[in-house]
């Protein structure tokens, strides 16, 4: 007996890529009937997500997306609207869309296919999580205008996130999206140069002192998170060829 | 040798099952012999891929693709094998799970043992 293709195609979709021939392959050593089969996946599919999100997420790199989208939107509402960040649950309309990007860029990871890893694989998933920010926003707009934010803010932090997250993907990679067969994955540190973790600690405090700058000094400060990613991308540049 | 992490009841289940298992051991025949060890507790497929993930990076087992087969439409399994660390976790678990089954049968005495396990045998079938 085999599962329908059509359903067993469905199911082949949700299932990331990394595990997708071997999950599939006792899906259907067990299939016994339609209902049994769709039973089976629905218990399987958010577990192998969840277990794929937690490897192909590391803590650190999470802490300096979250900083970085965070004081990109901040930055946007404090040059854009200045009122914004006093107003009513100010702070938290500007989080949301930076936890909707965290959040799809954990998933587009997640379902990122080891076998077909390329730089731009790293672009397409920033660009995919800035867009699930604005379609966050667009729900919000149908269903609790009060929590949106104004269009410009919106696009000029989805900006600056867009460059963030591109440097920093660059210059610290998602781990690495191979499959895991017959090693265990190594730590994060074991796969890093050592001077990273020295990078990882300078990109942090730069972090701290442009939130501090951004909420006191707007006008001077706006246009440092261009010029660090642009350092990031010499850096990245330089470190590809060796220098 | 790296110190053994202590191990969750579940991640006990599930190293004994691929130990029985041997060259046998992928999701379907460790999510069988997890189910029969540990009835009558239901065990869903999900949950023994979680937590063979999770021994793996761990590095108490590791995993290999096998040959398709047609049984599977074509497909792969992900076979998994005990490393050294899971072993001795393992026989930790044992002699920590014999200790405390010793202490309690040396309180509730001999005979309270030997009616329970036969009681337990019987409900679980």
């Amino acid at each position: 007996m085999a599962p329908p293709k059509p359903l067993e195609a469905l199911v082949s979709l949700l299932i990331p890529p990394a595990c997708r021939d071997e999950v599939l392959g006792d899906l259907y050593e067990r299939y016994t009937g339609p209902s049994r089969y769709i039973l089976d996946a629905a218990g399987v599919v958010p577990l192998v997500l969840l277990s794929r999100i937690r490897r192909t997420v590391d803590a650190e790199i999470l802490l300096m997306e979250t900083f970085a989208l965070y004081l990109s939107f901040l930055a946007a509402g404090r040059y854009g609207t200045p009122g914004l960040l006093l107003a009513p649950w100010g702070l938290v309309r500007l989080a949301i869309p930076a936890a909707a990007t965290l959040l799809a860029l954990a998933i587009a990871d997640a379902y990122a296919d080891p076998a077909k890893s390329s730089p731009w694989q790293l672009v397409r998933a920033a660009a995919f999580a800035v867009a699930c920010a604005f379609l966050s926003q667009a729900v919000l707009r149908a269903g609790a205008p009060e929590f949106a934010l104004p269009l410009w803010v919106m696009t000029f932090g989805s900006a600056v996130s867009m460059l963030l997250l591109c440097g920093l993907r660059m210059l610290f990679p998602p781990l690495p999206l191979r499959l895991i067969g017959g090693n265990a994955r190594k730590s994060r540190q074991d796969e890093l140069p050592a001077h990273r973790g020295t990078w990882k600690w300078l990109a942090l405090g730069g972090a701290v002192l442009i939130l501090w700058g951004s909420v006191r000094h707007a006008h001077l400060v706006w246009p440092l998170p261009v010029v660090m990613t642009v350092c990031l991308v010499v850096f990245y540049q330089r470190h590809k060829r060796g220098g | 040798m790296a110190k053994a992490d202590s191990l969750g009841q579940f991640e006990q289940l599930v190293l004994t099952a691929i130990l029985t298992l041997r060259e046998d051991a992928y999701g379907v025949t460790i999510q069988a012999k997890v189910a029969e060890l540990a009835r009558p507790r239901a065990v869903s497929l999900g949950a023994v891929y979680v937590t063979l993930d999770r021994l793996e990076d761990k590095g108490m087992v590791t995993s290999w693709l096998s040959d398709p087969t047609p049984e599977r439409g074509g497909r792969a399994k992900r076979c998994y094998r005990l490393e050294a660390l899971g072993e001795r976790a393992l026989q930790e678990s044992a002699v920590t799970a014999k200790r405390i089954w010793d202490t309690i049968s040396a309180v509730w005495g001999k005979e309270w043992a030997r009616e329970w396990g036969k009681r337990w045998g019987k409900e679980t079938g």
